[in-house]
């Protein structure tokens, strides 16, 4: 099974949130690193096709007075998210690696 | 649990609970609060509301909906149902054909007989105070018979507004027919009606622009119809501009009204004030040529009203008994017929029987439904004892069946819709009639529906039950019989679709019959080769210049005129005098005016005496009678008795067809009046060149009259024409009766094809035992024949005897002979044979070893 890339970024947020990560906290992660605003219909849809291949478990919990006492919904990567990320990578970095002249290197 | 408050528009959270699934709107509803909360400290209060409404609709996706609809038990037995019936339509292809064809058909039938009820119940209704609005009626008592007319004297509006405190406005109107109109260059022939300003308080005619009830206040001003604007001055404006009517009155436009609506009973183009009318004129109580209108107070008691003013022409006249009353505009339309002094229906009748006609034909394909369905009630059986094993109630059964009939009904229903669409205009050629289905009509939409349903239920209630009755047990291992008392019922229900069908098979042949029989009456004088032209406006005066020139002509053989066009005679003046009239005898007799020469013109006949002549310088004290007034009077010489005052008569004309040409000739006495002219007749001779001498007449007639348009009619023509009503309903009858008998046929082709399956065993049996292929489709036909026979035998004497009676209302009728029952009976049986035979052969030519290798 593939991961779209929206989904992809979504996965990293997840990731990058360690036991942060819900609605709130996905969107804006993935607004002030990507520069992007989803809007919250499609993230939510995201995260849930996201649990339904596995990719993440999730867990409820954490109701504050500012979401009028209502539940958040804690999501975490799962190992086969972890797998899917490094696949969606090292596929990314083999077709990257034949193109000449491109930088590859991190840090 | 929340102390703080926070109000995310109420509209969109509220929209979002109720699209949301349970399991999702939690800790969508949290983040989405969250968020708001946020963005409210940092952008405001206002744009987080924006974003909220943007967040709610971006959560309008299938996450969110899927689980709410598989929660609700209903929507899946409904998907459940459709599924299963769509199922069912695919596999049974011949007969979900048959059973969607028949029920289109019926639909389309009924939405078209709706459509013309619809538009006939609605006639006047335009007009807001159309339940205060009044016409004056009179009976009028002439030996002891009464006579019910809406003609009134003109002083009787007048007195009646400022004499009776109920009467808010009143009105007299008089229709002078279609008058020469001329403005600029254009020539047009217009709708006249005068009537008082109080017209336009009674009735509802909006102004476009103007004010219509000023313009009638003031003499030499006119109103006109949006329509007449445009003929007239197309895109100009209209107001101030002057219109000339028959060359002589001249009149500003002072108003333009909207279109008289299609469903309205009074209808004219142009509105004079009625005061112009009246200003050269002593309109006195005697003279009844006008209508009168009231608008009455709404609490006014009718009857004590009534009585009021009961006596109000009488007290005027002598010797005459008149009983004024008003009668409703709401019921003017339709029940306007009075039978000696009674209410006596009027187009109502005719209304409810198309609507009877309507229902039957849905019943017949709701009938051909219940056929189908019951007939192939076997190979549902199975299914139904397993669906109660596993469970299903009774119920839940019947909700199967009954949406397999919705399905079915409403794609019917969708057909019949588009087929109406398609057919309004050609049904509207045969009818006369302006029905429209619009879009924005959304009571005759919601009636439609209701149709669809009502349809479905009825055809799908009796199905349902009957094949939610089997017990699963029986069901399953197939011991019960689900046959016989079904297949009772469905030999009656064929029964009554021919018996239907026979019966207006027959009555349509009858009105065939009678029409052609009333269109080849002898008429009593020469329809061939005679032409009539209208004599407007000043035209008469010229008459005897004109005539002479005409005359000249080669071809022309004679030239008259007259007050009337042959076709129809003015109406009946009662309380004339003849020598041995009795004290308490009186019956109206029909007056008209001639020319010199009107006989020859016409080619009438004398039975005795002479027309008028120039020769006798005293003729214009002479009279013509025809047969039936001289033997009404009982005169033994008529020629030379002194009538009605001191003229005296110097001929009897034979009978001619006037007025209805289904009736028994009326009395006529006929005048010379060479002022009363109104139409002229011309002769020509019998041959192919008329054409040419039309030709000329015209050339004659624009250089007597530049002004005015040149019009002809045939009288031949224009008699073929006053039949227009008996045959749109003639079209009427034949269109639905076909569609009756194609429905029938539809289900005898359904039932036909499921025996023939049935039997294929039995058939194939037979054939190995030497049956012949002749055999066995006889065997097979004549099965399906019997309901047809019986039918015939029920239809024949009803349809007989109701037919009779409806014929004896007319003087001029067939009499039904043997013939007309045996030419529908042979009809429906050879169709029905042909429908039923294919299968029967089919299945009677099919190879034995084909039908029995199975099982």
């Amino acid at each position: 099974m593939k991961l779209g890339a929206f989904e992809e970024l979504v996965l990293l947020a997840v990731g990058s949130l360690g036991e942060e990560a819900y609605g709130v906290t996905v969107k804006e992660t993935l607004q002030q690193k990507m520069g992007k605003n989803p809007s919250i219909g499609a993230l939510h849809s995201a995260l849930y096709r996201l649990e339904d291949k596995g990719c993440v478990t999730s867990e409820e919990g954490g109701a504050t007075t500012e979401r009028g006492g209502r539940r958040k919904k804690f999501y975490k990567l799962t190992a086969y998210g972890i797998t899917m990320l490094e696949e969606a990578n090292q596929l990314r970095m083999e077709f990257a690696r034949q193109v000449p002249g491109l930088n590859l290197s991190t840090e | 649990m929340s102390n703080r408050k926070i109000h995310p528009p109420r509209l969109a959270d509220r929209f979002l609970q109720w699209f949301c699934s349970e399991d999702v709107l939690e800790t969508l509803q949290g983040d989405l609060y969250e968020l708001y909360e946020k963005r409210r400290e940092k952008k405001g209060e206002l744009l987080a509301d924006i974003y909220y409404a943007f967040d709610v609709l971006s959560a309008l996706r299938p996450f969110a909906l899927e689980k709410k609809r598989s929660n609700s038990n209903y929507t899946t037995m409904l998907h459940h149902y459709l599924t299963i019936s769509w199922r069912n339509l695919r596999v049974n292809r011949l007969y979900s054909l048959l059973n969607i064809s028949g029920l289109a058909v019926g639909l389309a039938c009924g939405i078209l007989i709706l459509l013309w009820i619809s538009h006939e119940l609605s006639y006047d209704t335009f007009h807001k105070n159309q339940s205060n609005i009044y016409q004056l009626m009179r009976h009028e008592v002439m030996s002891g018979e009464y006579f019910t007319g809406d003609v009134t004297p003109a002083p009787l509006g007048p007195s009646l507004k400022s004499g009776m405190p109920e009467v808010v406005y009143a009105t007299r109107t008089l229709g002078a027919g279609k008058q020469l109109v001329n403005a600029g260059h254009e020539n047009t022939y217009e709708a006249v009606l005068y009537a008082d300003p109080d017209f336009f308080n009674i009735m509802t005619f909006p102004s476009v622009t103007g004010n219509a009830i000023e313009a009638l206040n003031s003499p030499g001003s006119v109103v006109i119809t949006e329509r007449t604007a445009k003929k007239l001055f197309e895109h100009a404006d209209p107001i101030g501009k002057t219109i000339t009517v028959n060359n002589t009155d001249e009149f500003l436009v002072a108003s333009v009204i909207r279109d008289v609506p299609t469903n309205s009973s009074i209808r004219f183009d142009i509105v004079i004030p009625f005061s112009t009318y009246e200003q050269n004129r002593q309109l006195k109580w005697d003279n009844n040529s006008f209508q009168t209108w009231i608008l009455l107070a709404p609490s006014t008691d009718l009857l004590a009203f009534n009585e009021k003013m009961d006596g109000m022409v009488e007290e005027h006249l002598d010797n005459e008994e008149v009983h004024l009353f008003a009668f409703p505009l709401e019921r003017l339309h339709l029940y306007n017929h009075f039978a000696n002094g009674k209410p006596d229906g009027g187009k109502i009748d005719f209304v409810y029987l198309v609507g009877a006609l309507g229902v039957f034909i849905l019943l017949l394909a709701c009938v051909n439904f219940m056929n189908l369905a019951t007939a192939r009630s076997e190979r549902r059986v199975k299914e139904v004892g397993i669906r109660k094993m596993i469970g299903a109630q009774r119920r839940i059964i019947v909700g199967q069946f009954l949406t397999e009939a919705m399905v079915i009904t409403f794609l019917g229903l969708f057909l019949s819709v588009v087929a109406v669409k398609l057919l309004l205009p050609s049904f509207n050629e045969l009818t006369g009639k302006d029905l429209s289905m619009s879009l924005a009509n959304w009571r005759l939409w919601s009636s439609v529906l209701l149709l669809g349903w009502v349809t479905g239920m009825v055809a799908g209630s009796y199905p349902a039950f009957f094949l939610s009755s089997f017990k699963p047990v029986q069901a399953v291992t197939g011991l019960g019989s689900a046959g016989k008392g079904a297949s009772v019922f469905r030999r009656v229900l064929v029964t009554f679709q021919f018996f239907v069908s026979i019966f207006l098979i027959i009555a349509t042949i009858v009105t065939y019959v009678q029409l052609e029989h009333v269109q080849s009456r002898p008429l009593g004088y020469d329809q061939e080769n005679l032409v009539e032209l209208p004599v407007r406006g000043d035209m008469g005066k010229e008459f005897d210049v004109f005539k002479n020139d005409i005359l000249r002509v080669p071809g022309v053989t004679a030239m008259s005129a007259g007050g009337d066009n042959l076709l129809k005679v003015g109406g009946g003046l009662t309380g004339f005098q003849w020598p041995g009239k009795g004290p308490d005898e009186d019956f109206p007799i029909n007056i008209t005016w001639v020319h010199y020469d009107w006989i020859e013109a016409t080619g009438l006949a004398i039975a005795e005496g002479r027309d008028f002549s120039q020769a006798y310088g005293s003729d214009s004290l002479a009279c013509l009678i025809n047969e039936t007034a001289a033997r009404r009077m009982r005169l033994e010489q008529p020629v030379g008795t002194h009538i009605g005052g001191n003229s005296y008569i110097i001929g009897v004309v034979k009978d001619f067809v006037f007025n209805d040409p289904t009736s028994e000739p009326e009395p006529l006495v006929i005048y010379l009046g060479t002022n009363q002219i109104k139409h002229i007749f011309i002769r020509f001779q019998n041959d192919q060149a008329w054409q040419d001498r039309l030709g000329q007449v015209e050339q004659i007639f624009a250089s007597y009259f530049p002004t005015y348009p040149f019009e002809v009619h045939f009288t031949k023509d224009e008699y073929q024409k006053r039949f227009a009503t008996i045959r749109s309903m003639r079209g009427m009858a034949t269109l639905f009766s076909g569609l009756a008998i194609f429905i029938a046929c539809l289900g005898l082709i359904g039932l036909s094809a499921y025996v023939a399956e049935r039997r294929r065993k039995e058939v194939g049996i037979r054939k190995v035992l030497g049956a012949t292929i002749s055999n066995i489709s006889i065997a097979l036909s004549l099965d399906f024949l019997k309901p047809v026979f019986l039918s015939f035998l029920l239809a024949a004497p009803l349809a007989g005897w109701l037919l009779d009676t409806g014929l004896d209302n007319i003087d001029y009728r067939i009499e039904l002979s043997w013939w007309i029952f045996a030419l529908a009976g042979g009809l429906v049986l050879l169709l029905a044979c042909l429908m039923v035979s294919y299968h029967a052969i089919k299945a009677s030519t099919a190879n034995p070893v084909e039908s029995l290798r199975r099982e």
